[in-house]
């Protein structure tokens, strides 16, 4: 199908790439049809574009990229919401916010995207476990890794 | 808004969502939500900080992102 955005001009994309947010994102609940968009295959920031409205698109990242111990409790009901039984089944990915100075960018990781990558159907869900805020700085704990990897090789 | 007044264990219904008074102590009120599955419930407070969040996200200027990318290069 073809897919208007404002970023990126007009897309094709395959119809069975789109996502489906049954409760559209908080804040957002009228759009509830999402793709994700990447140039490349494996770069850590994506796209999720509307597919609805070309100029809505959000920052995305995999929250185990930046901190791998991450572990958000959902709840029951999310989790049958999306038709799985356990959080393995789904993925998750995490709202970036950047910033004028982009080394300062967060994630949220109080309210992730948890997505049934079989049937194509997601929530953002709100995590009630206070440990994880909404705005993690993500460069952080990355430059940390690094100095711990280095710490390794040494 | 609508005011209504309640007393401990008595309900209110909002189409098919109910919300019961279930304690009453000083300043704090316990309500017990009965609603479908589908209902999406949350604190107020938390509510509005996630979508200011959303908001925030969805207000980024920028266009390309395979810069930002360079900065997770190890």
């Amino acid at each position: 199908m073809k897919l208007q955005t404002a970023r990126f001009g007009c897309l094709e994309v395959p119809e069975a790439n789109i996502i489906y947010f049954p409760d559209g994102l908080i804040g957002f609940e009228r759009y509830k049809r999402y793709v994700i968009l990447s140039k490349k295959e494996n770069a850590p920031l994506r796209w999720l574009q509307c597919v609805d409205e070309p100029t809505l698109a959000f920052i995305i990242i995999s929250p185990f990229l930046f901190k791998n111990d991450y572990k958000p409790l959902v709840e029951k009901q999310d989790l049958a919401g999306l038709k799985v039984k356990d959080i393995s089944e789904l993925e998750i990915l995490a709202i970036v916010v950047v910033p004028d100075n982009p080394r300062d960018m967060v994630a949220n990781l109080m309210a992730p995207l948890l997505i049934n990558p079989k049937l194509c159907i997601a929530k953002q869900v709100i995590i009630k476990d206070s440990k994880y805020p909404t705005r993690y700085r993500i460069l952080d704990s990355f430059n940390e890794d690094r100095e711990a990897a280095k710490a390794l090789s040494c | 808004m609508l005011i209504l007044t309640r007393k401990l264990n008595e309900s209110i219904m909002i189409g098919d969502v109910e919300v019961k008074i279930t304690s009453l102590k000083g300043d704090y009120v316990k309500l017990g939500i009965k609603a479908p599955r589908e209902v999406p419930i949350h604190r107020k407070e938390i509510y509005d900080v996630i979508q200011k969040e959303n908001m925030e996200a969805a207000q980024t200027k920028i266009t390309d992102i395979s810069d930002l990318s360079a900065l997770f290069k190890k």
